[in-house]
């Protein structure tokens, strides 16, 4: 299993634990006021909330964390826990209580039905907990890298790594989680990624 | 999977990946068997992820409203006597008038207007006491009933009456663009109006379009007099004071005044005063201006460009030698009969003036049908051109939901030319019973059922309730609280349907689990209902109509059949969900002035929405549809389910049973009613509103470009 200061480190582990309810409050908190301001139809890139939430907390003087690795391993994990929440209200609140359509194409293409990128969403996040008992770093520059919307560089400074090895476990758990989301390759066609033109 | 062979897992994944194309075959077959096959699966993901994954989700904007100048009232939330005041109407010369609703000793909606500035309320109460029997007397479908009449704390008086959710007489006209003769037949119901209370003794004081308004019962469109008593009890008796009151404002509108009211000289105002300013109103409806110095209503329109001239014209579907022939033919001598400066040479009272009306009616020879007549026998091309244009204009038969509300002027981009000429009805249905509200706690589930059943029984709406077992089984430990609360819906006389399993769809979690979640939940319906003697007969299975595939549509279709359930697929959705959504968001951020125009924004959409709709039914079918309404149990509903109805009404809609709706020939839809259209008006109309949705989980919910 590879290395990596984060997770194998006792205090490192830590420090990302305690730091999580501060960092998710934050977010939240940022995300509404970011939201309520925002022109209508627009939406928000985690990227720019968690750096925000960074440089709100503190940034590189603050106390809280001994390096920003620390902060955007718990920052990932809360934006994680953020959009996941969402997404499953939404899936409660709309209509007449969450149905989940069927696009046609998706049934064409005989792989797993998945009415919008936010049932994916919740499905991804699914798979996420099962890697992370496998792979716990894996997983970590999954939350870094798509919930959190880290460059391979800044996940790589986070997780005290090269930037090869970023880009490794990347793939691999990219490979991995279609794999675990879209079913065995058997049944795959090259699922739809949008509606037809 | 140990953790080595998680490492052998990828290596042999990279090696394979990092080989050239054609030595891989080798590499893979180099593995053994269990290996290989998790390899070449993880390669084919791998292969088929270019994209996923690649950009971070997106957080969507929930239903961010545009900035809005209006300021917060802090009259709102107010208890006056037994009213609480819930939001503005509109504000008039003498004081605002606010939505207000009242709890004992029965759940009503009442107008409350409260007045303004330094007023004696002892003596307002005092001479509104005086008339206050005589008030309560009358009982008229043309009059508002009068509640009520106090004080506040702070001494200023206030008024209750009844609620009339409408335009304004002269601008229902206008928009509709009525001819003369529908003009002349709602004034003459005004008129009956009046001529009730004149009978009575009782003079109104300050009549005027803004005081009358016209709103639909049984998709009749039925004008009430506002504001009986009120101007009465304002103003001093007519001795020798003006028309004034302790704090100088002056009571009435000059223009509608007769002449004994703007310059009083001792003569008592009785019921020509009231003549007087019905003829205004009238004069205004025949011309659309006031008198001002012309005194007959031909002369005035004789007066104006032939450009000007045909504009008022057209605005009441006439020529300008057909508006002129037919004011010269009777209603210039009515009009200045009741305009007429000396009282005793007016009609007596609205009786009188209200026969003459009617004598003229009659006897008026002049028939719309005459000039398209013409038009067949001038050539057939124009004829099919003039009749196209007929059809468009078809006069109009609703008002808008704007009512009494001043609030955001409501865009009719469909309305104008599509107007089916048939009644309407709309059966209302409340979907998701009981309603799991996020995280709301039990009392509050409680009170908005409560608020739900009290609207649906003081207004005789038959609703009905669909119960989604999904709803009842997500939290088991509530589930005798929900129970309860349905049975009380049950004793509330309101109807309980089934409900199609909603969390899933069908190829999801099989046919098998997909009729076992429905069967549960029947049996909980079945259970409710037996005790009192029913049974559920319907299902309903939301998207039939529209997003599903046609495996679950066949497998659903037959499921209806054997279990001998109706379908009642919805045809129009509130959109509650949607807004319902930023308006808890609203009120959990303590902002109750934002959620105030959310609740207005979505009476707004809702207006919209219909227009719509009923666009869509008189394109693709060239018919109205009998509607079913989908709505659900919760605090935006709770606020505003008497605006919406109230809003439905006003467009001429009657509520109906889910029963009626169904067998009205009208509900019969064929699929490409909604299979062409979809949801996709949705976003169209929230993007107008400015609300901003993620709608990725609505396929067909795309932009119209």
């Amino acid at each position: 299993m590879p290395d990596s200061s984060l997770s194998s480190t006792p205090d490192g582990r830590r420090s990302a634990e305690t730091l999580l309810p501060l960092i998710y409050d934050a977010l939240r908190q940022l995300a509404r006021s970011r939201l309520a301001r925002e022109r209508p139809g627009q939406t928000l890139q985690p990227t720019a909330l968690v750096h925000e939430a960074y440089l709100r907390l503190g940034g590189d003087a603050s106390p809280a964390w001994d390096n920003p690795g620390h902060f955007f391993a718990a920052a990932a994990e809360a934006m994680r826990r953020i959009l996941i929440e969402r997404a499953r209200r939404y899936r409660r609140v709309r209509h007449g209580g969450g149905q989940r359509r069927t696009t046609l194409n998706a049934l064409q293409a005989g792989g797993a039905n998945f009415a919008s990128d936010r049932e994916e969403l919740l499905a991804v996040d699914q798979a996420l907990t099962r890697l992370e008992a496998r792979d716990a770093v894996m997983a970590q520059v999954v939350k870094m890298r798509y919930f959190a919307g880290l460059t391979v560089a800044e996940t790589a400074a986070a997780l005290e790594t090269s930037h090869r090895s970023v880009n490794r476990l990347w793939t691999e758990a990219r490979a991995w989680l279609y794999r675990e989301v879209h079913g065995t390759p058997a049944s795959i066609a090259k699922p739809p990624k949008s509606s037809p033109p | 999977m140990s953790s080595t062979d998680w490492q052998r897992l990828w290596d042999a994944f990279h090696r394979v990946l990092e080989a050239a194309v054609e030595n891989r075959t080798a590499i893979l077959d180099s593995l053994d068997p269990g290996l290989r096959r998790q390899v070449k699966e993880l390669l084919i993901a791998h292969h088929g992820a270019d994209d996923f994954l690649a950009a971070p989700p997106d957080l969507p904007t929930t239903a961010a409203l545009p900035h809005d100048t209006t300021s917060p009232d802090p009259q709102e939330g107010r208890q006056i006597g037994p009213y609480r005041l819930l939001r503005l109407l509109g504000e008039g010369g003498m004081g605002s008038v606010y939505l207000a609703e009242q709890r004992t000793p029965v759940y009503r909606r009442v107008a409350v207007k409260l007045i303004r500035g330094a007023v004696h309320s002892d003596e307002v109460l005092r001479r509104f006491e005086g008339e206050r029997q005589a008030l309560m007397l009358l009982q008229h479908p043309h009059i508002a009933t009068a509640f009520d009449a106090g004080a506040t704390d702070d001494g200023h008086p206030y008024f209750a009456m009844e609620r009339v959710p409408g335009l304004p007489l002269d601008q229902y006209c206008d928009r509709y663009r009525l001819p003369l003769r529908e003009r002349l037949e709602l004034f003459l119901k005004v008129l009956a109006g009046v001529h009730h209370a004149h009978r009575r003794g009782i003079v109104h004081r300050d009549l005027k379009p803004s005081n009358i308004l016209v709103t639909w019962i049984d998709g009749e469109a039925v004008p009430k007099v506002i504001d009986f008593g009120i101007a009465k009890a304002m103003t001093r008796p007519w001795t020798k004071d003006s028309p004034v009151t302790e704090a100088g404002m002056i009571i009435g509108t000059p223009e509608y005044m007769s002449p004994e009211q703007v310059a009083p000289h001792g003569t008592p105002v009785d019921p020509r005063s009231d003549v007087y300013s019905l003829g205004v109103v009238l004069y205004r409806l025949l011309v659309g201006m006031s008198p001002g110095d012309w005194k007959s209503p031909s002369d005035r329109i004789a007066a104006l460009t032939a450009e000007e001239a045909n504009t008022v014209a057209r605005q009441r579907r006439a020529t300008r030698p057909q508006l002129l022939r037919q004011l010269r033919g009777g209603l210039d001598t009515l009009v200045t009969r009741a305009l007429a400066n000396d009282p005793t040479r007016r009609y007596a009272d609205a009786g009188a003036m209200a026969a003459a009306l009617s004598a003229w009616l009659q006897g008026e020879p002049w028939r719309p049908s005459r000039w398209r007549v013409a038009a067949v026998a001038a050539s057939l091309a124009l004829l099919a051109g003039l009749l196209l244009v007929l059809g468009f204009l078809r006069p109009g038969e609703r008002p808008t939901p704007s009512q009494d509300n001043p609030g955001p002027a409501v865009a009719q981009p469909h309305a104008a030319g599509l107007q089916p000429s048939t009644a309407r009805t709309m059966a209302v249905t409340v979907d998701d019973l009981p309603y799991f509200g996020d995280g709301l706690p039990e009392a509050e589930i409680h009170a908005l059922h409560e608020a739900l059943r009290t609207t649906f029984t003081t207004r005789g709406v038959p609703a009905i309730g669909f119960v989604t077992e999904s709803r009842l089984f997500e939290r088991p430990a509530q589930a005798q609280d929900r129970i309860a609360l349905l049975e009380r819906w049950c004793d509330a006389g309101l109807t309980l349907g089934n409900h199609g399993y909603s969390h899933l769809s069908l190829p999801t979690v099989g046919a098998q689990r997909f009729t076992e979640d429905i069967l549960r939940g029947e049996r909980i319906t079945r259970r409710l209902l037996a005790p009192r003697g029913k049974e559920p007969r319907y299902f309903r299975f939301p998207y039939l109509r529209t997003g599903h595939d046609a495996v679950t549509r066949r497998a659903v279709e037959d499921f209806l059949e054997a279990q001998g359930y109706r379908n009642a697929p919805v045809t129009l959705e509130a959109a509650d969900y949607l807004f319902g959504e930023a308006y808890d968001q609203a009120l959990a951020q303590g902002d109750p002035d934002h959620a105030r125009r959310i609740g207005a924004a979505y009476l707004r959409f809702n207006g919209e929405a219909l227009d719509y709709w009923e666009g869509v039914s008189l394109q693709v079918l060239g018919r109205p549809v009998a509607h079913t309404l989908l709505i659900h149990a919760s605090r935006l509903n709770a606020m505003y389910l008497d605006d919406l109805l109230d809003l439905f009404t006003a467009r001429g809609y009657t509520f109906v049973t889910l029963d009626e709706a169904l067998d009205d020939p009208a509900y019969q839809i064929p699929e490409t009613y909604l299979g062409q259209h979809g949801v996709s008006w949705l976003p169209r109309w929230a993007q107008e509103l400015g609300v901003a949705v993620d709608w990725s989980h609505e396929p067909e919910a795309q932009v119209p470009r």
